[in-house]
């Protein structure tokens, strides 16, 4: 009786499940536009050949129907389970991410994990297309993108769906996501996205500032003017601690600084000098990015967060007027080295 | 006995039915009938010819005067032979003569001499073949069941170390020998093994493998409970750790009671090596054990139900693999399982003469062809080839079907519920094992229940050195083996 028992639980619990793995087709990024209230998902799929992949769309009003459309262009049942990349095109962005952010959440078919991004100027279609033709259809290409950016070393900042999703419905932070783009027929890291709630509020070029003051930016490289010539500097280990009394912030920066390439002679004369310089650079850098994300209202370094914990009667509107000041303190590395002069 | 010589060689040959290897040679000494009768084969003629029948016919004619009473009590005492006996009962003739004693008979007398003219017809002691061995000694128990028991005792000169015998089978009348020491092993099992073996009631035993099914019979498991080898020192270190010993006639595979699991994973050699080697090869016998039996039945519910838990770039090589692949993956791990287990039954049995052509056609079959001609995928040979090297790194032959059937269990399991099913399979397993007892003795132990002093000598073994005590799960009786008394 008890191994009857046993049996029956058993196929309850898992005989629907059961699929051969050539009977399916493995989707690896996915795109996601919209023309005339009509979604348009594009799949990046794995060939029957190795080292292949063919590019397949689907088009519908909703995105089950788009997908199901899709699917009828398959031979095989389409596998999302493994889709690392999904690309959404700015125009979906602006209306607002909500409905596709429900839509994945609540279809477990897909893993929740794989990476979200903007496709900034183009549609993600064309973006899944230079992939394609640029062999370079390899489900991590893009994420690989980000983690060999020359400019900053982002440590976490590509975001998950699941990570987005937490940002959204934490209370005082605002979410931003990583862009692509297409230059010279390659795929590459765009601007910043700024988001308000689920919507795109606009592409930002400080992304330098906004990395730091959101703690994800490990190293970065800093180039620092004289006169006619610039040196360049890398800024590592950089952490921030936010600190608040409830109606301003404080922000205190440490980090090292190395001297990477020296070209101003001897206009920066001494260590004291060259930190300063640094800071004054860093200072311009982050103001800039406070600036522009209080322009667009949206606290994306979560300040709101951390306010309300001391504040009980934060106003909503709370971000445009806050008084924000970073404080430095970096310290010289390469002390032996040649590199500056006394 | 029937004091007519007559009648009884007559009784005699009806009782072996006219037999015709049954030899009666009748002769007359100083007026008397006299008879030997032996059985030829079994008997040395030699040794008949030359001792018993000289001094019936010329040395009795050197015997002087009247030493002896009668013409009996002369032939008992001139006849040179190291184990003469005297039989009164008729019906323990047929036995002796079936050994290979020569009995002599004296007409007017209601006894019989037995005489020892066995012919040796063992093969010599030679290496094991199945349970090789590197470094240690090589010699292996053979057919011959004195010679067996000489192999215990040369190693273990302790007046302790006790053989008691009994006979089985109605007509084979085995002799089974259960061997034990008597300050170490537990009387109390050691009695209850004689007390079994002396109630099988069977016509017939022919190897220690007959025995087995008799002494265990409480619990079924397909995994066994007994070890049997045919290596004298492992049966010594069994012995030594207060664990009985049976010796069988004519086999010359030694039967350990009880077996634990964790036997199986230890071999004599381990105890030759420098430990902290051996628990290296000790991890890996557990590694091949639970990879023999859980890799095909895991692959099978990877590649049908639990498909989201492979990387990407395994999940796309896997895709490719399986591609061209007519067949369910789980028809083509046991269709592939299945060839292997011809494969290796054929090597087994085949004159090794034609081993060679059979591995080439094997070796290709299974390996590229198959997979050239679109019928199984490389990776499931790989699964198949990974599988059947692990389950080969076990000797004991019981231990390798019982690993067989578990595998095939898991791999159902795995076909129709997946992971879920593989995960309920491998509990099933570990309840079966706990809950298995062999004369007392948990079947998992010294892990469950856990054993301290046990562990020392587990999946681990610590040095000789510091190995102080006998497991109290083997012995509670005299514990110390290292310093002490003994």
């Amino acid at each position: 009786m008890k191994k009857w028992f046993l049996l029956c639980i058993l196929f309850l619990l898992t005989s629907c499940d059961y699929k051969e793995l050539n009977e399916i087709s493995i989707s690896t990024v996915l795109g996601i536009d919209k023309k005339d209230n009509q979604y348009i998902i594009s799949s990046l799929i794995v060939g029957k050949e190795e080292n292949e992949t063919i590019l397949q769309n689907g088009t519908g009003t909703s995105l089950t129907t788009a997908f199901a459309n899709l699917n009828l262009n398959l031979s095989e049942n389409l596998y999302l389970n493994h889709v690392q990349t999904i690309i959404i095109s700015d125009d979906l962005a602006k209306e607002g991410l909500e409905p596709i952010l429900n839509y994945f959440i609540k279809n477990d078919s897909i893993q929740n994990n794989f990476y979200l991004f903007l496709a900034h100027n183009v549609s993600s279609k064309q973006i899944l297309e230079t992939l394609l033709e640029s062999n370079n259809s390899d489900y991590n290409t893009i994420t690989n993108i980000f983690k060999y950016n020359d400019e900053i070393e982002f440590s976490d900042k590509t975001d998950t769906l699941t990570e987005l999703v937490d940002t959204l419905l934490e209370k005082g932070k605002e979410p931003t996501l990583n862009t692509v783009t297409i230059s010279k027929e390659r795929v590459i890291a765009s601007n910043l996205a700024i988001l308000k709630k689920d919507k795109l509020k606009a592409f930002s070029e400080n992304m330098i500032g906004i990395a730091i003051l959101s703690n994800h930016a490990n190293h970065i490289v800093l180039n620092i003017a004289c006169k006619e010539n610039k040196s360049v500097v890398e800024l590592g280990s950089i952490h921030v601690k936010t600190k608040t009394n409830g109606k301003k912030i404080d922000n205190y920066i440490t980090g090292n600084i190395s001297v990477k390439e020296n070209t101003c002679g001897k206009t920066i004369k001494n260590e004291k000098q060259l930190l300063k310089k640094v800071e004054w650079e860093l200072q311009k850098i982050l103001k800039n990015s406070i600036n522009e994300s209080k322009q667009l209202n949206s606290d994306i370094f979560g300040y709101g967060a951390l306010l309300s914990k001391k504040n009980k009667n934060l106003k909503t509107d709370y971000f445009t007027d806050l008084i924000i000041e970073n404080h430095m303190n970096f310290k010289i590395k390469d002390k032996e080295g040649d590199v500056y002069h006394e | 006995m029937n004091p007519n010589i007559e009648i009884l060689i007559q009784k005699i040959s009806e009782t072996f039915h006219q037999s015709s290897d049954l030899k009666i040679r009748n002769l007359t000494i100083k007026n008397h009938k006299v008879a030997y009768l032996f059985i030829e084969g079994v008997s040395s003629g030699a040794t008949i010819s030359e001792f018993i029948v000289h001094s019936m016919t010329y040395d009795i004619k050197q015997t002087k005067g009247n030493i002896f009473h009668n013409l009996f009590d002369t032939l008992q005492n001139i006849i040179p032979n190291d184990s003469l006996m005297i039989l009164e009962k008729e019906e323990d003739i047929p036995y002796y003569l079936s050994s290979g004693f020569t009995i002599v008979l004296v007409d007017g007398y209601k006894k019989a001499i037995v005489l020892e003219s066995r012919q040796d017809l063992s093969r010599g002691i030679s290496e094991s073949s199945s349970e090789g061995i590197i470094r240690g000694p090589k010699d292996s128990f053979t057919e011959t069941h004195a010679m067996n028991i000489g192999l215990v005792r040369k190693r273990i000169k302790d007046p302790n170390f006790v053989v008691k015998d009994t006979f089985v089978g109605k007509r084979t009348k085995t002799k089974v020998s259960t061997l034990y020491i008597h300050d170490i092993a537990e009387m109390e099992k050691v009695n209850k093994i004689i007390d079994k073996l002396s109630k099988i009631d069977v016509d017939g035993i022919l190897d220690s493998g007959n025995i087995r099914e008799f002494l265990i019979t409480k619990q079924k498991s397909t995994f066994p409970k007994v070890i049997s080898t045919e290596r004298p020192d492992l049966v010594c270190q069994s012995l030594l750790n207060g664990k009985i010993v049976i010796l069988v006639e004519n086999s010359p595979y030694a039967l350990i009671i009880p077996a634990l699991f964790i036997d199986f994973f230890h071999n004599p050699e381990d105890y030759y090596q420098n430990p902290a080697n051996v628990n290296l090869t000790r991890f890996l016998r557990l590694t091949a054990f639970l990879m023999t039996i859980l890799i095909p039945a895991l692959y099978i519910s990877v590649m049908t139900f639990n498909t989201s838990i492979l990387p990407e770039k395994l999940l796309i090589s896997l895709y490719h693999q399986r591609l061209a692949v007519p067949f369910p993956t789980s028809f083509e791990i046991l269709l592939l399982l299945i060839i292997f287990e011809i494969l290796r039954e054929c090597d087994i049995r085949i004159p090794s003469a034609m081993g060679t052509a059979m591995s080439i056609v094997g070796g290709l079959v299974l390996g590229d062809a198959a997979v050239s001609a679109g019928i199984v995928s490389p990776i499931a040979v790989i699964i198949v080839a990974v599988t059947s090297i692990s389950g080969l790194l076990f000797s004991d032959i019981d231990m390798i079907n019982g690993i067989r059937f578990w595998r095939i269990l898991f791999i159902l399991f795995s076909t129709f519920f997946g992971i879920i099913g593989f995960t309920v399979c491998l509990m099933i397993l570990v309840i079966k094992l706990a809950n298995l007892k062999i004369m007392g003795t948990d079947y998992l132990s010294p892990i469950s229940p856990l054993n301290v002093i046990g562990l020392k000598d587990s999946f681990i073994r610590i040095p000789k050195n510091q190995d102080k005590e006998r497991p109290s799960y083997l012995t509670t009786k005299n514990k110390i083996k290292l310093g002490g008394k003994k």
